[in-house]
């Protein structure tokens, strides 16, 4: 009976009389989670205001618009050399003169072990791809003109490289499993709720406890997987927090990011 | 016992900004002022740490919520905020929040009205 009453399945019910279940709960135990989400909301909006992210931070829509997420393209043969920084076009400059000078005058036989080094390099390299390589934030301030077996590198120093995002699909898979979980919860258990809810059981929720549970390990598993992929590093910025300013502790211990300007003391 | 909580408080939840002000010198300026622990006692800083944690709370809020009502209209707030305001780096923007808070307040007075 109450399976099929679309005002449980919506949300919006009577809580008092003849219509309400459990009978007479009240206006107060009815809209108890939905005030407290609304005070907890408030709380949010009032520290918001205070650090002064409510009305002087605009954020970006693309995360990868964001500076710390801002990756310079792999694929540098695609760009045109305008785009590139030094480092970039000498390493161009490097292919292009490996390609016509090098490559192209080599016998057959170095031209093949050529290929096959590079054909294994690509798949040590594929796993580097798929998995995050967190480079820690100081690195080694290396001096590229005396550097002869890699001159060039391409990467930024202060920049960590996430492995590759693969939210879009796995949102739809477990999207996809959701709603197999919840509409068609009787194909997959065989539990009938409508019945059970006919001889007389105490429970008042829509889905059953097995598919709350399904659901909320659902989300745990999105969380988790996007925490894996933003949580890069660990070091001490950390311990203070994320949107912290800098305590005294944390200048004593001259733990400045390489690079950073002095100005944090003033 | 005092000094230990306040100082736990002050290291673990407490966010700084909070405390940051200006503060006028004898020659008529403004300098910014760096917070400090000797200046604030135990309930600031209870109330200080609740609010820095507002973000948790509001999530906790959400799931609490979709378990006690579990319909569309929660539902649909889990889904939200799984599905974008998580997403949005560093934080979500006002506008989710104005959007989320008018949603509720739009729930609870048709709740109210039915």
């Amino acid at each position: 009976m109450l399976a099929s009453r679309v005002d449980y399945i919506i949300g919006i019910h009577k809580f008092a009389g003849p219509a309400s279940y459990p009978r007479n709960t009240g206006i107060f135990y009815g809209i108890l989670a939905d005030v407290l989400l609304l005070m907890a909301l408030l709380l949010h909006k009032q520290y918001l205001g205070k650090i002064g992210a409510w009305n002087y931070v605009k954020t970006q829509g693309n995360i990868y618009k964001n500076p710390s997420f801002n990756i310079e393209s792999k694929n540098i043969a695609s760009n045109d050399g305008d785009s590139r920084n030094p480092n970039q076009r000498m390493d161009l400059l490097a292919q292009q003169h490996h390609d016509v000078f090098i490559y192209d005058q080599s016998a057959w036989y170095e031209k093949a072990w050529y290929n096959v080094k590079k054909f294994a390099y690509q798949i040590a390299n594929f796993y580097g791809k798929v998995l995050p390589q967190y480079m820690h934030r100081k690195q080694k301030n290396l001096d590229a003109r005396h550097r002869m077996g890699h001159p060039f590198i391409t990467h930024k120093f202060k920049k960590v490289k996430p492995g590759k995002d693969y939210f879009t699909p796995i949102f739809f898979i477990l999207l996809l499993v959701v709603v197999l979980t919840l509409i068609y919860w009787k194909n997959i258990s065989g539990e009938d709720k409508a019945q059970s809810f006919g001889a007389a059981t105490l429970s008042l929720d829509r889905f059953s406890a097995v598919q709350v549970i399904t659901l909320l390990m659902i989300l745990i598993l999105l969380l988790l997987e996007r925490m894996l992929y933003r949580a890069r590093y660990v070091d001490e910025r950390d311990l203070i927090g994320k949107y912290q300013s800098q305590p005294d502790t944390y200048l004593r211990t001259g733990a400045r990011s390489f690079g950073q300007p002095n100005a944090a003391n003033g | 016992m005092n000094y230990q909580i306040r100082l736990y408080l002050w290291t673990n939840y407490v966010d700084h900004i909070l405390f940051m002000h200006l503060e006028k010198t004898k020659d008529e300026f403004y300098l910014l002022r760096k917070p400090s622990l000797r200046d604030y006692g135990i309930l600031r800083l209870l109330e200080a740490s609740l609010s820095s944690r507002s973000s948790q709370l509001v999530y906790i809020a959400i799931v609490f919520n979709f378990i006690m009502n579990g319909n569309l209209i929660s539902l649909f707030i889990v889904v939200t905020v799984m599905g974008f305001s998580i997403l949005n780096n560093p934080l979500p923007s006002s506008k989710f929040w104005k959007f989320l808070m008018s949603y509720m307040l739009t729930i609870i007075s048709l709740k109210f009205l039915y």
